[in-house]
């Protein structure tokens, strides 16, 4: 409804208590800390230098240390995988209470275990180093595990050489007749074949070495390099089994004592949670500035909020002071929209858009107004505006899930409600289910009620009708977005543009709407508010001739634009229709299946449990992005700037853990 | 045969008419598997970077599949005009002039699904890569696919329209 009032402030306090005053404030949460310009403040009188630079290196001590928990926490993850999917869903993040908090960071020796982690990190690397060269030579042997002759055999002998050798089985036979050719008392024996490759072991004399060497060369025999041990290759292989099944035991013991540690994760959690905000506080202390005894922070308040400030910060410090002003023009004000609970979730769509600028109306109230209506629009089915509202209604009950998707859930179940208001409207559920007189379910008798609350018939003869609607309400909402454009320009008293641009835009389009039913005087309008786009649209032109060419110009705008964006709600009625039809399809496929013998019934009632739902999600889709389309594209460029920035408060953050204040039982609620 | 062909009806007709639901079925079907599958390709890549991505990108790849969906419904709602399964009863044969009417709604439906369906997996693959760098900017992405479907819609506007006003038999 309202863009909250928000001030720019400057904390001046002795350097002192600088630590105190820091840790009030970012419990409080309340103020946005910014960069003070030092060399801007230092134009008047040259005292300031950048806030807290003395301890750098502290930050930076603390910063190495905070990855190392994070990366050793990514480590522990890996062994014991947080929270996710629905478990994250029905419990909420991990959280411990306060007083464990406390617990943990005066006991835990998160230095020590950190170690501990690094040396079972570096033990499971080496074992796995090892265990790929195992499997390598296990690789190399296994072809040769028919061999029963010691491997040792195959280091040079005094005058013959024994090889094994992998031949490319396309090349074996080529490769032999070569080799029989070119070498005398060559001895050969197969041993078999593995990955198109044939296996057999050479003996020749060291004389013929060179012709051998050519004929590997020619034919791309491989030869198999044993080690000189006095194994044969199956025993060899043996070995490795072994040892390999060692390593496996070793890397599961050591990974069973990892997962052990889920209370440690948790520690390790909670020294991140304390690090990651003790940085952040730091961080702060070094966008102020400070002179040889005092400190300044600039930082953005929520008016509302100011006594709550000025008490927190002398409860730490009397000498402090706050001096507050109102933002400059210029200024780039965080923005915090207030809205009534119900209009809340409408932020959600306004968050994809961009915020509003701080000197602007905020849009919320008119985009739930005709989001909802909209959405119910390209929905118009009660049965799945009811499951829609239903399911996420339920979701946002129960599921704890962070603010914004919470939000979220709430505006899918608003849209919900709505879409079940315009099936109800239409006489839609789940298309013709149970007012079809040819579908079983007819005879349950429900489509005497539902007929009851039937105001129109969208398929039948008031298709026109329905496309009316559509069209009406983007006429509706169009003017709306102009009147408010008219308004913004009146607070901040530019009545110029009223008169020159958005009257004759509100006269011709009014006129548009007045001609549907009297004649004359739509006409009349129409051609006032064009005239006056002619002579006033090209106003900053001092050429009387550009003038009217560039009003000309917009007058074709105009008209172009109003037919286009009007048209362009025509959308709504298509996605209405679409929903009860694919619905009504789906019913008259489930019900062919009905008269088949046995099973037929359940096949029917499978096809829909199964092809509805499927159905809705493809609708959900459709109508919230093509109702989100209409704001951002038709509704928007009307009046609304955008380009704010969301406030960010400094305050605790808990990216790692939840702390809870209200429990007492220091448990783990893992 | 012949006693079910109403007067002025004919089988020529009905086939015009048939071959019209067919048309908008198959080329919104042919556009939307196109689409989808370049979208699909495009976040199988990410995917295989990211795998915590598949949700988000799960909307990108089903947004070009709603030009299917509209081929199928512009199928049932010319089949509708009394041609085929509509109701239990007797088939209506439309007259050569309906059926040629038919046809055309089918197919320039169907041209329109066509197009739009393949130009919005290509949108969607790009704004794939949105999300993969910036995931944060799911919302704004969402929008731009939807642009083109826009056209989609529209043709499915006028055919709905058309077909609404027309009455077989």
């Amino acid at each position: 409804m309202t863009i909250e009032k928000i001030n720019k402030i400057y904390l001046i306090a002795p350097k002192s208590h600088r630590d105190t005053i820091m840790e009030h404030i970012q419990n409080l949460g309340m103020v946005q800390i910014t960069d003070m310009d030092v060399d801007e403040e230092n134009k008047a009188r040259d005292i300031f230098s950048r806030g807290d630079m003395a301890s750098v290196t502290e930050r930076r001590t603390k910063e190495n240390l905070f990855n190392q928990v994070i990366n050793a926490i990514a480590f522990l993850e890996q062994y014991i995988p947080p929270r996710s999917g629905l478990s994250l869903l029905t419990r909420g993040p991990l959280s411990i209470s306060r007083e464990l908090e406390n617990k943990v960071l005066d006991e835990f020796d998160f230095r020590n275990f950190i170690l501990e982690l690094k040396d079972r990190e570096s033990r499971i690397k080496k074992l796995h180093v090892k265990k790929m060269s195992l499997e390598n030579r296990r690789e190399h042997l296994v072809p040769w595990k028919e061999l029963d002759i010691p491997m040792s055999y195959f280091c040079r002998t005094k005058h013959t050489r024994i090889r094994a050798l992998s031949v490319p089985a396309s090349n074996a036979d080529a490769c032999r007749n070569a080799a029989e050719e070119l070498i005398d008392a060559l001895f050969s024996m197969k041993l078999g074949e593995t990955r198109g490759e044939k296996n057999i072991i050479v003996i020749y004399h060291k004389d013929v070495e060179e012709a051998a060497e050519k004929v590997m060369r020619d034919f791309d025999v491989r030869s198999a390099v044993f080690p000189c041990e006095p194994l044969t290759p199956a025993e060899s292989l043996q070995v490795i089994e072994r040892d390999l099944e060692d390593i496996r035991k070793q890397v599961l013991h050591l990974e069973s004592e990892i997962r052990g540690m889920a209370e440690n994760l948790r520690n390790l959690r909670v020294i991140a949670n304390h690090l990651d905000n003790w940085l952040e506080r730091k961080r702060a202390k070094e966008r102020g500035a400070e002179t040889a005894n005092a400190f300044v922070i600039k930082g953005w308040l929520p008016e509302k909020n100011l006594d709550e400030l000025v008490n927190t910060v002398h409860s730490a410090s009397p000498e402090a002071d706050i001096s507050v002003t109102d933002p400059e023009e210029g200024d780039d004000v965080p923005i915090i929209l207030r809205n009534p609970p119900l209009f809340r979730p409408f932020e959600s769509i306004l968050d994809i858009y961009g915020k509003p600028s701080y000197h602007e109306f905020d849009p919320t109230i008119s985009i739930a107004l005709f989001f909802f209506i909209s959405f119910g629009y390209c929905l118009t089915d009660a049965g799945y505006g009811l499951m829609l509202a239903l399911i996420f209604g339920y979701a946002a009950w129960k599921l704890k899930v962070a603010p914004n998707i919470k939000k979220f859930f709430f505006l899918l179940t608003l849209c919900g409600i709505s879409g079940l208001i315009m099936g109800i409207l239409t006489g839609s559920w789940f298309g013709n289910l149970f007012t079809d007189h040819d579908l079983p379910t007819a005879r349950l008798g429900w489509g005497n009620f539902i007929s009851r609350f039937q105001l129109i018939d969208p398929l039948g003869k008031h298709i026109m009708l329905f496309l009316g609607g559509a069209l009406g309400l983007g006429y509706i909402q169009l003017v709306w977005g102009v009147l408010i454009k008219t308004a913004d320009l009146f607070r901040k008293r530019r009545f110029g543009e009223i008169i020159f641009d958005t009257l004759p835009w509100l006269f011709f389009t009014w006129g548009v709407a007045v001609s549907f039913f009297l004649k004359m005087p739509g006409y009349g309008m129409c051609l006032l508010g064009l005239l006056m786009i002619l002579l006033f649209a090209g106003r900053d032109h001092k050429n009387i001739l550009l003038r009217l060419v560039v009003g000309l110009g917009t007058i074709y705008n105009t008209v172009t634009g109003l037919l286009s964006d009007v048209l362009s709600y025509s959308r709504l009625f298509a996605l209405g229709l679409a929903t009860g039809i694919m619905a009504t399809v789906i019913n008259i496929m489930a019900f062919l299946l009905w008269t088949l013998p046995f099973a037929g019934w359940l096949l029917t009632v499978l096809t829909l449990l199964v092809a509805h739902p499927v159905n809705l999600a493809i609708n959900v889709l459709g109508a919230f992005i093509h109702t989100s389309r209409l704001q951002f594209v038709e509704f928007f460029p009307k009046f609304f700037e955008s380009g704010g920035q969301k406030f960010e408060a400094f305050c605790i953050k808990d990216t790692y853990i939840h702390i809870r204040d209200d429990e007492v039982n220091p448990t783990i609620s893992d | 045969m012949n006693d079910i062909v109403t007067s002025g009806g004919s089988t020529l007709g009905m086939a015009f008419a048939l071959l019209g639901a067919g048309l908008t079925l198959a080329l919104g079907g042919v556009g939307s598997s196109i689409g989808v599958g370049l979208a699909g390709m495009t976040a199988a890549g990410v995917i295989t970077e990211d795998p915590k991505k598949f949700g988000k990108l799960i909307p990108f790849v089903a947004l070009p599949g709603t030009q299917g969906v509209y081929g199928l419904l512009l199928f049932f709602y010319v089949c509708r005009q009394k041609l085929l399964f509509w109701t239990s009863t007797t088939p209506v044969y439309p007259t050569m002039d309906q059926g040629f009417e038919l046809f055309f709604v089918g197919l320039a439906a169907g041209i329109v699904l066509l197009v739009s369906a393949i130009y919005q997996g290509k949108v969607a693959a790009a704004t794939i890569g949105v999300i993969a760098k910036k995931p944060e900017q799911l919302g704004k992405s969402l929008i731009l696919p939807a642009f083109v479907e826009t056209y989609a819609v529209l043709a499915l506007v006028s055919a709905i329209l058309i077909l609404g006003s027309l009455k077989v038999g």
